[in-house]
């Protein structure tokens, strides 16, 4: 036997890399599926319970009632769904530019402003012009939406040819100090944003063209169109990180010198770069006005480039579906500590802290982040799986060669 | 027409004169040396004409075009290609994508809805670079963990990737064995003509053995030029360089 193969024994770490492996080839599979049918599924939960009571089950209700605690309800799901598509646009920048973007709630803000103030101002009796009015009975929420891609792609645009010359420290303090002014914009004129108390008077959001009506009345409803939305912008991207220009933009985050020596034009793949981004964090900041159908100011305010910048390295800035990851997280524990935890126990409802805490142990224990570590592992269990194949096949390779020799004899 | 011009070329870093006043033609075709000992201004004689560096005065013309103000990335585009006195690839990246980013650049930046891989020629350009620098079988490895000589290499194949007209190689023998000096000296004579190539270069070996013309700079300014024999009987060229 040839002692120096390596021995394809199974331990606990390789079961894990089996398993990272699985969910690198089918996850997003897996993930769509599951979340195509979440409403449902929880649904089924909340009959489940009413069923249970209905027929005196009583105490396993309550028992099933306690778990449903722990399950995140579909309006949880739709608030990590947007901050998925969120988290992934922002990734255009860190993980494949290498621009850290401390400005992205000014898209955010910007897109859930232009779709809030059309819906909340196009209507009789406000500042709208009477033809605007006549036109739309009730706004279509296809046309603000349009619009917001617009704006908010004009904005991104904007901001990126100020700012996307600058390089590291200064270009995140840069996008920092322009989100101030965006913020500091929506409190001044709050006529027209609400202010500080938010922009309310959303209700009665339609989708025209079918008549269909999404906000807090319909989570289902809301849930599919902000799924549908978030796959299809997610689909993009995920296309464009893989087409030439995402080679590029990978190109530049690695040798910025180099890749401008090669030929190209650093600041505007970077300008490109950022208007994307921008212009798609801008589409998640309307679907995250919707289910609510308020306008937050804190949407635009800067905790919420805090809020996005950490979902990211939660989940990990070096894979595509690492803001996933990170999103659910954030949002999960958020809900967990807030509403169950505390329940328990009182400390729990500093919830901020505790993210915090886990946020330093993660950035100092796996700093590539939840998905880069696992896919790391997937890489190491490839190569190892690879290096048993080759053992064995030398092996086998050495055993004809004494066979043939000993024939020969 | 020379293929590449400078005139009156001069770069000054506040007081310090890095270069002086040069003036140089280089002919398509030709292999051409820099010599001069360390500060003498060679490579940021390289930078103005790459484009790193803006001069202070003078002019860089290239293919009959005044290039002086335009940028590094256009000048790529026109057919000026380089290497670094330091290793300059991307060391994160795949061998093979280090050739594949520069030969993608000559196609296209902003397309969006292709993949890579479905574009045939780069592929073949790709691949057929990578014999050429000997590199096929790490193709997959990381730049950055290939050995410092073949790290040298990889970037030479940078170069060639993007069609240079003229190539601009900055000591690429610095830290090689002598064997591999003298290997990398050969590869080079192989490369020029129809390429034109100017060499920036300690090993007089090297120098010797393979340049059309040989320019001897100093302080900034030009000291000498002409063939190999001619820089060789040059007694000043003696006095600061040859004999150190
Ligand atoms: N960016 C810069 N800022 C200030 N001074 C510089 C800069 N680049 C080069 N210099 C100075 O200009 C002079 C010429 O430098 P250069 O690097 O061109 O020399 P060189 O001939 O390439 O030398 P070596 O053989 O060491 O590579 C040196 O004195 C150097 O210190
Ligand atoms: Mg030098």
């Amino acid at each position: 036997m040839d002692s120096t193969a390596p021995k394809n024994r199974f331990t606990p770490k390789d079961f894990w890399a089996w398993l990272a492996e699985v969910f690198d080839n089918y996850g997003i599979l897996i993930l769509a599926a599951i979340l195509v049918v979440y409403p449902f599924l929880f649904d089924a939960l909340n009959e489940s319970i009413i069923w249970l009571e209905d027929n005196d089950w009583e105490e396993t209700a309550e028992i099933v009632a306690e778990i449903r605690g722990f399950v995140p309800s579909t309006p949880l799901m739709i608030q990590i769904l947007i901050y998925t598509l969120f988290g992934i646009a922002f990734n255009i920048l860190l993980g494949n530019t290498g621009m850290l973007s401390l400005g992205h709630c000014a898209f955010f803000g910007v897109g859930g402003y232009t779709v809030g103030i059309m819906h909340a101002w196009i209507k009789p009796g406000t500042y709208a012009p009477d033809w605007m009015v006549s036109v739309f009975k009730v706004l279509p929420l296809e046309i603000s939406l349009i619009t917001c891609i617009i704006v908010s792609t004009f904005v991104a645009w904007l901001i990126g040819t100020i700012c996307s010359t600058k390089r590291g420290v200064y270009f995140a303090m840069v996008t920092l100090s322009i989100s101030m002014i965006f913020y500091y914009s929506a409190q001044t004129f709050d006529d027209l944003t609400g202010g500080t108390d938010g922009l309310g008077g959303l209700e009665n959001m339609r989708l025209g063209s079918i008549g269909l009506r999404v906000g807090i009345m319909d989570a289902n409803i809301t849930y599919f169109f902000v799924y549908i939305l978030s796959v299809v912008f997610i689909a993009a991207i995920w296309q464009v990180l893989r087409s030439p220009f995402g080679h590029v933009l990978r190109a530049v985050r690695e040798n910025e010198d180099r890749a401008r020596i090669c030929g190209y034009n650093v600041a505007k793949v970077r300008l490109m770069a950022f208007t994307m981004s921008g212009a798609i964090s801008g589409v998640a900041g309307a679907l995250a006005i919707i289910y609510g159908e308020t306008v937050p100011i804190e949407n635009i305010h800067f905790i919420t480039s805090g809020q996005i910048v950490i979902i990211t390295l939660f989940g990990g800035a070096g894979t595509f579906l690492g803001p996933a990851v990170g999103s659910f997280i954030y949002w999960y524990l958020r809900q967990l500590m807030s509403v169950e935890f505390v329940k328990y126990l009182d400390i729990f409802q500093y919830w901020e802290a505790w993210v915090g805490g886990i946020f330093v142990l993660i950035v100092l224990f796996v700093p590539s982040g939840i998905l880069g570590t696992i896919r790391n592992m997937t890489l190491e269990y490839r190569e190892k799986k690879l290096l048993t194949k080759q053992a064995v096949e030398n092996a086998l390779a050495k055993n004809d060669e004494a066979e043939a020799v000993a024939d020969s004899e | 027409m020379p293929i590449l011009e400078t005139k009156s070329l001069s770069k000054h870093f506040d007081a310090l004169v890095a270069v002086d006043s040069v003036d140089y033609a280089v002919d398509s075709g030709e292999l051409r040396s820099i010599i001069g000992p360390n500060g003498a201004g060679k490579t940021t004689f390289f930078n103005m004409i790459a484009g790193d560096l803006l001069p202070t005065s003078g002019q860089v013309i290239f293919d009959g075009e005044d290039v002086s103000e335009v940028p590094a990335h256009e000048r790529s585009h026109l057919g000026i290609g380089r290497t670094y006195q330091i290793t300059n690839i991307f060391p994160k990246l795949s061998v093979l994508e280090n050739i594949r980013i520069a030969a993608q650049s000559r196609k296209m930046t902003f397309n969006l809805w292709s993949t890579v891989p479905s574009h045939k020629e780069l592929v073949e350009k790709s691949d057929e670079i990578l014999e050429r620098i000997n590199l096929t079988e790490k193709r997959d490895e990381l730049a950055g963990t290939l050995a410092h000589g073949e790290q040298r290499y990889l970037e030479i194949g940078i170069a060639l990737a993007t069609d240079p007209k003229l190539l601009l190689l900055d000591e690429p023998t610095a830290g090689m064995s002598p064997e591999e000096t003298l290997q990398t000296g050969e590869f080079i004579k192989g490369l020029a003509d129809p390429l034109t190539i100017v060499l920036v270069e300690h090993d007089m070996e090297v120098v010797l053995g393979i340049s059309d013309k040989i320019t001897v700079l100093h302080n900034g300014a030009f000291l000498a030029e002409g063939t190999v024999e001619e820089v060789r009987a040059n007694a000043e060229v003696q006095r600061v360089y040859l004999r150190e």
